[in-house]
């Protein structure tokens, strides 16, 4: 058992502050749920499949849910999404979009693609953390993930 | 939170609904829920048809469905997220555990959670 | 083949997305960071120190403030517009009803005359009312007995709307300003707001052919007015 296997939330995160004001948001709601930070797709997808550096993580442990940004270097968020969904064994992973964007093509792909839910990161630092512990607080919690 | 969502009483009123037959003959189509909270213990018709014909019809494809329900049992969990439900619920006994989990859901769902137009 | 306008308006649209996406994540995180130091170290600093922590916030959120008034007015002069005719009485009374409760409350009287139909851009014409009634209502708060009034005359090639005050006014010999992107008049911590509402009405109204104006006395008030063609399709 290594350091990933108890992992509940994947964050999927280019920008270096967003991911360290996420994190601090889910602590201050006393969320202590091990979070993993990737820092693009393609870390993201290793990390899920268990390939590449992740190789000795267990594949039987997945995240409760994966907070995802769409604007990313090497593989863009969109295509983290096609991937997810075109495997069996990391189809029913829930997603939630976490991004800067608000354009409405952006919403409307992501859900088209199958992502759960959709969240605009608010500019504003109690709007961010209070979006941050509404997420953390449904999909820790109270939502059942499939077997 | 102003408006509050209707209440269906069942599969059969709730397919009205997206209709906009029977009961709600009239409806204009395009106003869309934000959320539609789903029960599976519920009077005709059958358990999951109502969600799977949420999630074919293009008029509500695209409205998040969060199952709430008794029902624990992992193969009802499993086939929901099959049909397209965005998230499931098992409902707690207790009112306190209840009403908290109704919190949580509201806030998730109708302040932090966008949904395409 | 594309016409130099279409190429103009993908560019623009793209700045805006650019101003949207790569501005306001440096400035949440200027505002994240502000904060997390307010709320877990201000005790290891003194009053002064406090204090240059709490302007960092705030002009932080002056930015962010900009950038949300930037890419509205950026986006009223994209969006196509659909030419109906419009209920100016109706329009008005549901601005004036929907106003969230101001802080502090204010107990200004709206008198609205009937208003004659124009044809125009429902959601746009909207956002004419929302910022001129807000406008008038923010400058007359003040007042012992703030009002505002809002009338129109019907002239043979065009419909006048006004809207009027009793605030503080302005000097006319500053008037052309008073339409300019994050222009104020009224500036300090009496007025708040990016400056840029005026700004987009004046946008709208000339996407309808129209022209808009102030007229105003300085300590009496003020009277925004806006003029839309008719027989317009």
């Amino acid at each position: 058992m290594t350091d990933y296997d108890d992992v509940e939330i994947l964050l999927v995160e280019d920008n270096r502050q967003d991911a360290e004001m996420t994190t601090r948001a889910l602590k201050k709601c006393k969320i202590v749920n091990k979070v993993y930070w990737a820092k693009d797709g393609v870390e993201a997808l290793n990390f899920i499949r268990c390939t590449e550096e992740f190789e000795n993580r267990n594949k039987n442990c997945t995240p409760k849910v994966i907070l995802l940004d769409l604007k990313m270097p090497r593989l863009d968020g969109l295509d983290v999404i096609r991937a997810l969904k075109a495997e069996e064994s990391t189809r029913k992973i829930p997603i939630v979009v976490m991004t800067s964007s608000n354009q409405e093509r952006d919403v409307t792909e992501s859900y088209r693609l199958g992502v759960n839910g959709y969240v605009t990161k608010p500019v504003q630092s109690t709007a961010f953390v209070e979006a941050v512990a509404n997420i953390g607080m449904f999909w820790l919690f109270v939502n059942s993930t499939p077997v | 939170m102003r408006d509050f969502d209707g209440w269906a009483k069942d599969g059969a009123e709730a397919l009205d609904f997206i209709a906009c037959t029977g009961t709600f003959e009239g409806r204009d189509p395009r106003e869309r829920p934000r959320l539609i909270i789903l029960d599976l213990e519920m009077p005709r018709p059958a358990r999951f048809s109502v969600l799977q014909k949420l999630k074919e019809d293009k008029r509500t494809q695209s409205v998040p469905v969060v199952v709430m329900t008794a029902s624990d049992r992992g193969g009802d969990v499993d086939e929901c997220y099959r049909l397209g439900a965005n998230a499931y619920v098992i409902k707690p006994i207790g009112f306190t555990e209840l009403a908290e989990v109704i919190a949580r859901v509201s806030r998730f769902w109708l302040l932090a959670n966008q949904v395409p137009q | 083949m594309t016409t130099e306008f279409e190429v103009l308006t993908a560019e623009l649209e793209s700045f805006s997305y650019s101003v949207s996406h790569d501005l306001r994540a440096p400035v949440r995180a200027v505002i994240g960071f502000s904060r997390a130091l307010e709320d877990d170290y201000a005790v290891c600093l003194d009053d002064e120190g406090r204090r240059l922590l709490t302007v960092v916030v705030s002009e932080a959120q002056r930015i962010s403030e900009l950038i949300d008034g930037l890419l509205a007015f950026s986006r009223v002069g994209r969006q196509p517009m659909e030419h109906v005719l419009v209920e100016m009485t109706v329009l008005a009374c549901e601005v004036v009803n929907e106003r969230a409760s101001p802080d502090p409350p204010s107990d200004v009287v709206i008198e609205i005359d009937d208003l004659p139909s124009v044809s125009g851009d429902h959601v746009l014409l909207r956002m004419v009312w929302e910022h001129l009634i807000s406008n008038a209502t923010k400058f007359s708060r003040l007042e012992t007995l703030p009002r505002v009034r809002i009338w129109a005359s019907q002239e043979p090639t065009r419909i006048v709307y006004n809207v009027q005050d009793n605030g503080v006014g302005f000097e006319m010999a500053y008037s052309d300003k008073l339409f300019g992107i994050f222009q104020k008049l009224h500036g300090g911590d009496n007025f708040s707001g990016t400056g840029i509402g005026l700004a987009i009405v004046k946008r709208i109204v000339h996407r309808h052919g129209g022209t808009v104006w102030a007229d105003a006395k300085l300590g009496e008030g003020a009277t925004l007015s806006f003029a839309l063609p008719i027989g317009r399709e």
